[in-house]
């Protein structure tokens, strides 16, 4: 069974029009668990940071999070949900993450960014050998802030106004999708693929 | 690099597309679900609904059609059109909207803005004004551009980011349904002054008015309807001229088209300067994606079994204008300008037919604009500009007259240069041979 983490925050209700296509069981659950037993886990998430950590916090479920991936059930987040991963992220203050991955999230420096957010499709271009090798074209972004992630975890970015912009971050079971796969038509039904096929 | 994103707008009445001139005379023009895969399939980059009728009675018609439209399109959809609380924010939200836009209701209430922003985060948050000039001023409008409010279009763009608007929609009254190109004063103003991405809306008429909107400003994307809608502009024709102007484009071409037992279906090849069909080959879905991607016809050889880009050796490439399929969905329609014949054996097209001295004028004229070839009288015009051409065509006009008057070899001399000195004109202006060929034949009345 696909876990798609539901805590009330953002649109589930994509991933799971997504993911449901590909992998018929797809499920949204906050249920401890279902989670620990499914074979894969999708984190989504839209909106701030601190809501989201507190949110799974509150409903135990970044616990939860953390014994699946001791478990190495592989746990795929999208756009704030993989910002998350994270150690620390300074949206509006300091937070906390759940630390899978190495870095903190910043927003983006202006005045070298002229648009925040980043809105719209952008390019994939491959940083590092992974599972989603091969897939090409553009993602849908909608972000503000960004993982300042470590070199050896970024599989592929974006350049957004000369940022170097981690699209595509991951370790040891664990990934992150800062774009929308569940809204980048083809190349993100293939990028989804390419995570259930783990 | 970030693309300049192109948006068809469905205006959605009791759960219908619809068309209609300031509310009135509403026509039903198509199924939304349908159309708006049709445009995911074009490779549209985003849609728009917007509930034109922003009435309660058809909240819950407009949350089932997001829901139904989201499970079958995956890519982002704002809707808009009666949204007045956050409450309403909530709800399209999570029928699978990924943005909503306001317009009156925060002309009314500016703190839905602030609130919408603080629970669901900026980027769900667009900001859409309908802005007109009174007396050398931009002013915002509100309820569908029929009321003029006090605000200042530019101040109101900027306190609406400042309350936490991701995005701003700024539709031109004055430029809206013109067709004359997009309000590239008023979005320039705009950009300016905030730090957000802007979409240019009212006033697309054709494709340069894109290409335009993106050369001469700094605008992330342009929105429309009726072009889209009547198919007078196809998705993939704009995006490929997008490409050949050098504009950051996502092409994505994906119909759903029937493959036949080898994988394959028909391409019909057709000259979009002579209109004239230049050949016919096949393509699989390789062949097709890769031609999307190059802008030149990429066929599969049956004879070779292997991908054909066509011209590659040769040199006489076909760059593709637009793609379409028909009605069945098992043949393809290419629409090319040719860089040399379409025939192994030389001739202009594989049914044997050559272009008439008209046509083969006319694609000569254009080669040389893309082409430029030093000492060429063609291209001399072309650098000095339409002032030069104008002047040329006015002086052609009186030599006509004079040659009528004096011989008829003289007229015809005459009147060659006459034609050829249009055809420059029209070439500089970006009017096509067919444009010209469409208005004669229109005027062509059926003996009575």
């Amino acid at each position: 069974m696909i876990a798609i983490i539901d805590y009330g925050i953002g649109n589930v209700f994509n991933v799971q029009n997504a993911v449901v296509p590909l992998m018929n069981d797809a499920k949204l659950t906050s249920n401890p668990a279902e989670i620990l037993s499914a074979s894969h886990i999708i984190l989504p998430g839209v909106g701030a940071f601190r809501d989201a950590i507190e949110a799974l916090e509150q409903q135990g479920l970044a616990e939860v999070l953390k014994q699946a991936h001791e478990k190495r059930i592989p746990i795929l987040g999208i756009c704030l949900g993989m910002q998350l991963l994270y150690e620390v992220s300074y949206e509006n203050g300091t937070y906390q993450g759940l630390g899978f991955l190495k870095g903190p999230v910043v927003r983006f420096p202006e005045p070298q960014v002229k648009r925040i957010p980043q809105i719209g499709w952008n390019t994939l271009v491959e940083n590092k050998a992974s599972l989603f090798s091969g897939v090409e074209g553009e993602v849908y972004f909608v972000h503000s802030y960004y993982a300042q992630g470590i070199e050896d975890e970024i599989l592929a970015y974006v350049d957004y106004d000369g940022v170097k912009v981690p699209a595509i971050v991951g370790s040891d079971k664990v990934y992150g999708m800062q774009f929308h796969p569940e809204k980048s038509a083809e190349v993100g039904r293939k990028l989804l693929e390419r995570f259930f096929s783990l | 690099m970030i693309k300049k994103r192109i948006i068809p707008c469905l205006d959605i009445a009791n759960g219908q597309v619809v068309k209609g001139i300031n509310f009135k005379d509403i026509k039903t023009i198509a199924d939304p679900v349908e159309m708006a895969k049709y445009y995911y399939e074009s490779g549209a980059d985003e849609l728009v609904f917007y509930d034109i009728t922003a009435s309660y009675e058809n909240r819950g018609t407009m949350i089932e059609l997001v829901k139904n439209v989201a499970k079958q399109v995956f890519i982002p959809l704002t809707v808009g059109g009666g949204v007045r609380t956050v409450e309403d924010f909530d709800v399209l939200l999570k029928s699978g909207a990924d943005k909503i836009s306001v317009n009156s209701s925060a002309i009314a209430n500016p703190e839905l803005i602030r609130e919408a922003s603080e629970r669901f985060g900026a980027q769900c948050v667009v900001l859409s004004m309908d802005v007109k000039r009174v007396n050398d001023q931009f002013k915002v409008f509100s309820k569908g551009g029929r009321i003029e409010t006090e605000l200042d279009a530019i101040e109101w763009a900027k306190r609406g980011v400042a309350l936490g608007a991701g995005e701003l929609v700024v539709n031109s009254i004055d430029t809206d349904g013109v067709k004359k190109g997009f309000d590239l004063e008023l979005l320039t103003a705009i950009s300016a002054v905030v730090n957000v991405p802007i979409v240019a809306s009212g006033g697309a008429g054709k494709i340069e008015d894109f290409v335009e909107l993106f050369h001469k400003t700094d605008i992330e994307a342009g929105l429309a309807a009726s072009i889209f809608h009547s198919k007078e502009v196809s998705m993939t024709a704009l995006k490929l001229a997008m490409k050949r102007a050098g504009i950051p484009t996502r092409l994505a071409y994906m119909p759903p088209l029937k493959w036949d037992e080898r994988g394959l279906v028909p391409a019909i090849v057709q000259s979009d300067i002579t209109q004239r069909v230049l050949m016919m080959a096949y393509m699989n879905e390789t062949s097709l994606r890769e031609t999307v991607k190059l802008g030149e016809t990429v066929f599969f050889s049956r004879s070779r079994q292997e991908l054909w880009h066509k011209g590659a050796t040769s040199g006489n490439t076909q760059v593709v204008t637009d793609i379409r399929y028909d009605c069945d969905a098992d043949t393809l329609l290419i629409k090319v300008n040719e860089n040399g014949p379409a025939c192994h054996t030389g001739s202009y097209t594989c049914f044997g037919e050559a272009p008439d001295v008209f046509e083969k004028l006319f694609e000569t004229i254009i080669d040389r604009k893309e082409n430029p070839i030093e000492g060429s009288y063609t291209n001399y015009l072309f650098e000095k500009g339409i002032d030069k051409i104008l002047k040329k065509v006015g002086e052609e006009c009186a030599e006509v007259i004079i040659g009528a008057k004096n011989t008829r070899e003289e007229l015809i001399y005459e009147m060659s240069d006459l034609f050829y000195h249009s055809f420059v004109l029209l070439v500089n202006e970006g009017i096509s041979l067919k444009e010209i060929k469409d208005e004669l034949q229109s005027r062509i009345k059926p003996r009575q």
